[in-house]
């Protein structure tokens, strides 16, 4: 009994904290962004700083004859600046993603990956590896090294569009139906992409698990600009979309007695997931567990709501793969390792600790 | 040297930055030169070598430029010198840009299956030498691969050495190959794993060595490297089965002898199952007709002894 | 004014709501009983706007719901609803608040946060502020959900061009007798106050002490409608419930009751029972 009441006492003291928490939490990831921010444009296998910066920018600007400076450019501007912008937007993408997807499904454990985008994009992603080619050859003949990112985003969008399709019914969205669709959707492509993988050499196959486990390897500008319209294009919708998504954690219906145009927001959420995922997917291949974690250890620490969910989530999501693409491109160099193998390794012990220390926050 | 106007595009500035690193390559060749540094026929300078495949490293090892290579990929296993002595860049087809710079290189030489492909553009806008070695895995494409590297490496009379090394090789073994009567069939299974073979069937290394040992591939209605049930392994009835060997080296032969099929093929009841290095045998490097001849050798010598005999060497 | 003109709802080819007329007035209490399956829930969703009919329209102020904005409803309506899931570990506070953020009626969060206080404290639960609301009886969610209702009227206040709406289903279903008189004084005093209130009843003792307007429906229909004293009689009560239903009326203020009758054995006689008040028949 006594125990019982210090429990609901500092449970609530919790709660009670969680104003504070919330601008503590915003203060401290941005300022943690930005640190990681820093510090991904200045480690590296060539041991460059941004020390080097100064003489990069004047070869940058103006060219010239040495050596050093060209290379330091070519590392500072080419790779690394193009990588860590890279990773912080693929990062707050598919945080956003996820903690959009759990507010529409109300289900703490949605990932993005829930309305098809994930599957259809690998299948596409595996079709243009094993079939490059063959059949796949004119596709990527015109668009180069860009084949496969474009082939994969055009494959996810398409599997939302014909989810959307079946689950649409004179302009309302059933998200049961979507949510089942989605499943057998993502089982017949996970079909598919066996077949195929079957049908692969053991360097195609090996290719293919590479790309399941994600990496930044292949950052560069054009990657850069290809996802920051999508990536623009959520932190752009956020504001309008935190009221929608609180009313959904009540029920559609009752969102929509609060006054929420229930279709419109559920219509809005489904595409911007589903572009933004396929758009991160597509440049860095499959990443996992940013799209769970990182929302639910916003709301561990501040609450569900989603006026702090969502760009905590943002803010953290690009904070996290930023960190494990630090870890990726450092452990074993000048080698590097599959940036879902790092986030796996950081995010779940840390996960795990909030999760033991606070509870569930009444999830059961 | 150049002075460009100020842009404020930063487009503009890839642009130049590109145009740069491409002109910085004969501006590297022209300038003043130590004389101790080794220098290809187009005067690159050879003494930082980044190997990438594990039949480049082979063949640059062979051609005697090993103490050049600064670092190699995962699949250079051979000589084991090279991962143990180098610096290892990952797996071949999961490179980074930065990591493959950090090691300083003054010429990469990679295999044309090295990737991701951003990466190997990016390497190849950077300015340093990038030669892409592209040879099927064939005796033309072996020669082929040693004389575009040891062009690579200003050493083509050594390449031409090797060359004819090999070919001499090749055609003792053609010559081998006439005197047999009757041609074996031979599965090749890469792993086996829980019960299930991978095989290597039509297309692969393992048919192209397989044939240049004077056999024929027991699954050549299959493509590519792919299980196969037990029921077709006892259908495709082979005289032997090669089995690679796996990284920690003991278990494969008992692997594939427990696989439910392989004992009741001819291969399994005259006990004809070889254990053979996967590097070696199907890495398609300059000791691919030792190989090839080994694995004829492997597959031939007890047929010859029973029949005429006496050994074949 | 709200008001449904014969509303009828169809599903999968069975009609559940057969043409139903209803008319909501200022600072009166609309409370709607009958048996399960009656089309009770049907007509509220259809009147709250979350159901569109098959046939008929409900119109607000003459203008038809359906075309009507989300937003622009919820300045004026807000929903009790039967029962709410969240699997999120949200507070008191904070889903009486969203009564206010979700439409984004008031800017100032303090003028928001002082609109949630009143809310929770007029459903009586202010000592439960911070609690998290998945830790609840559910007695206590339904009335954080007439909290967050009420918040969101009051935020809506300063918008309005016409008298609000309070729609109820079954508020009172979980509560203890303290609690269910204390939640419809409550909501008395808002119609007092000049809002239209709809209300789904099962008790029926409950629905005669506050009803100003009383709706029986059965089968999909509205059987019979109007004040209390009108509708509420033995009569019209076993006919919908099919089985023996009995009014009487308490002492002093007249409000007609009904006692459950069971089905008596024949060797049982009626004085057994213990109930006081059938005697007085």
């Amino acid at each position: 009994m006594a125990t019982a009441n210090a429990q609901l006492e500092s449970r609530s003291r919790a709660v009670g904290g969680r104003a504070q928490s919330r601008e503590r939490l915003l203060s401290v990831s941005i300022a943690g962004l930005f640190a990681v921010f820093v510090l991904s444009l200045s480690v590296g296998a060539t041991g460059i700083s941004l020390a080097s910066l100064p003489d990069a920018a004047w070869f940058k600007l103006f060219g010239g004859d040495e050596v050093t400076a060209e290379r330091n450019a070519l590392v500072l501007f080419e790779l690394r600046l193009p990588r860590t912008l890279l990773a912080a937007f693929v990062g707050a993408s598919l945080a956003v993603s996820g903690a959009l997807m759990q507010g529409l499904f109300r289900n703490p454990l949605a990932d993005p990956g829930l309305v098809g985008v994930s599957s259809g994009a690998a299948l596409a992603a595996i079709t243009t590896i094993a079939f490059g080619n063959e059949f796949a050859k004119p596709w990527m003949d015109a668009f180069g090294v860009y084949g496969l990112p474009f082939a994969a985003f055009i494959g996810g969008l398409v599997t939302t569009l014909t989810l959307v399709a079946v689950a649409g019914r004179h302009g309302r969205l059933m998200m049961g139906t979507l949510l089942l669709a989605g499943i057998a959707l993502g089982a017949l492509a996970g079909a598919l992409s066996g077949l195929i993988a079957y049908a692969s050499d053991d360097r195609e196959l090996r290719d293919l698990t590479l790309w399941s486990m994600g990496s930044l390897t292949g950052a560069s500008w054009p990657k850069v600009f290809a996802i920051l319209p999508f990536a623009a294009l959520m932190i752009f919708a956020i504001p309008f979309l935190i009221r929608g998504l609180n009313g959904f954690l009540l029920g559609e219906a009752e969102a929509f007695h609060m006054g929420i145009n229930v279709e419109r927001t559920k219509w809005i959420i489904v595409l911007t997931t589903a572009a933004c995922v396929g758009a991160a997917v597509a440049v860095a291949g499959v990443i996992g567990f940013v799209g769970i974690v990182i929302p639910h250890i916003v709301r561990l620490v501040a609450g569900p709501d989603h006026s702090i969910v969502l760009p905590a989530s943002a803010i953290l999501g690009a904070g996290l793969v930023l960190i494990a693409d630090i870890f990726a491109r450092v452990v074993v160099a000048p080698s590097e390792l599959p940036i879902g193998i790092i986030l796996a390794a950081i995010g779940a012990p840390v996960f795990l600790h909030l999760v033991l220390r606070r509870g569930v926050g009444g999830m059961e | 040297m150049l002075r460009r106007p100020t842009s404020k595009l930063r487009k503009r500035a890839i642009v130049v930055s590109l145009a740069l690193s491409v002109m910085g390559l004969p501006a590297l060749a022209d300038g003043p030169t130590t004389r101790t540094i080794p220098r290809n026929s187009a005067g690159v300078d050879t003494s930082r070598i980044v190997a990438i495949g594990g039949d480049v490293t082979e063949i640059i090892y062979k051609l005697g430029a090993g103490k050049n290579i600064v670092a190699v990929d995962a699949t250079s296993q051979f000589p084991p010198d090279a991962l143990k002595t180098k610096q290892n860049v990952g797996y071949m087809r999961a490179l980074s840009s930065e990591g493959v710079l950090s090691t300083r290189p003054s010429l990469i030489i990679a295999s044309d299956g090295a990737g991701p492909p951003e990466v190997t553009r990016a390497l190849k806008s950077a300015a340093i030498p990038y030669v892409t070695v592209d040879g099927k895995d064939t005796a033309d494409g072996l020669r082929l691969k040693v004389n575009q590297i040891a062009a690579a490496l200003g050493l083509t009379p050594l390449g031409k050495k090797l060359v004819s090394e090999i070919d001499t090789k090749l055609s003792k073994l053609d010559e081998r190959r006439k005197t047999i009567s009757k041609t074996k069939s031979v599965l090749f299974i890469l792993a086996a794993r829980d019960g299930r073979a991978i095989v290597g069937g039509n297309e692969t290394s393992a048919d192209a060595i397989i044939e240049l040992a004077g056999a024929r591939n027991a699954v050549s209605n299959l493509t590519g490297f792919k299980p196969l049930t037990d029921e077709a392994l006892i259908g495709a009835s082979p005289d032997a089965i090669i089995v690679m060997k796996r990284g920690d080296g003991s278990k494969s032969h008992e692997d594939a002898l427990a696989l439910p099929g392989v004992k009741l093929t001819p291969a399994g009841k005259t006990k004809q199952i070889f254990v053979m290095d996967g590097v070696y045998l199907i890495g398609f490097g300059p000791r691919m007709p030792d190989a090839a001849n080994d694995l004829m050798t492997k597959l031939y010598s007890r047929d010859a002894t029973d029949a005429n005999g006496q050994g074949v060497n | 004014m709200l008001e449904a003109r014969d509303v009828s709802v169809r599903i999968g080819g069975c009609e559940i709501l057969s043409n139903a007329s209803l008319q909501l007035s200022p600072g009166q209490i609309c409370v709607v009983i009958g048996p399960n399956g009656a089309g009770k829930s049907t007509l509220f969703k259809v009147m709250s706007g979350e159901l569109k009919p098959t046939r008929g329209e409900v119109f607000l102020d003459g203008k038809p719901l359906s075309g009507m904005a989300p937003i622009r409803l919820s300045i004026r309506r807000a929903v009790v609803p039967q029962a709410s899931h969240l699997s999120f570990p949200f507070t008191v506070k904070e889903v009486v608040l969203l009564g206010a953020t979700v439409p984004g009626l008031t800017g100032a969060t303090l003028r928001q946060e002082a609109l949630a206080e009143e809310a929770i404290g007029n459903v009586g639960l202010e000592d439960f502020a911070e609690r998290l609301y998945v830790n609840l009886s559910g007695g206590e969610r339904q009335r954080v959900h007439l909290a967050r209702a009420l918040c969101q009227l009051a935020a809506g206040a300063r918008y309005r061009d016409g008298p609000a709406m309070l729609l109820l289903d079954e508020p009172t279903s979980s509560l203890d007798v303290m609690h269910q008189i204390q939640i419809l004084q409550h909501v008395k005093t808002k119609a007092n106050a000049g809002y239209n209130v709809l209300v789904v009843l099962h008790d029926l003792n409950l629905a005669a002490s506050f009803a100003d307007q009383l709706v029986v429906m059965a089968n999909g229909r509205i059987v019979t409608a109007g004040s209390v004293t009108d509708v509420f009689t033995s009569g019209t009560l076993s006919q919908v419930y099919d089985c023996t239903i009995k009014t009487n009326q308490t002492p002093k203020f007249e409000t007609p009751f009904v006692l459950p009758h069971p089905t008596i054995e024949a060797s049982a006689s009626s004085a057994d029972l213990p109930y006081v008040a059938t005697a007085a028949v």
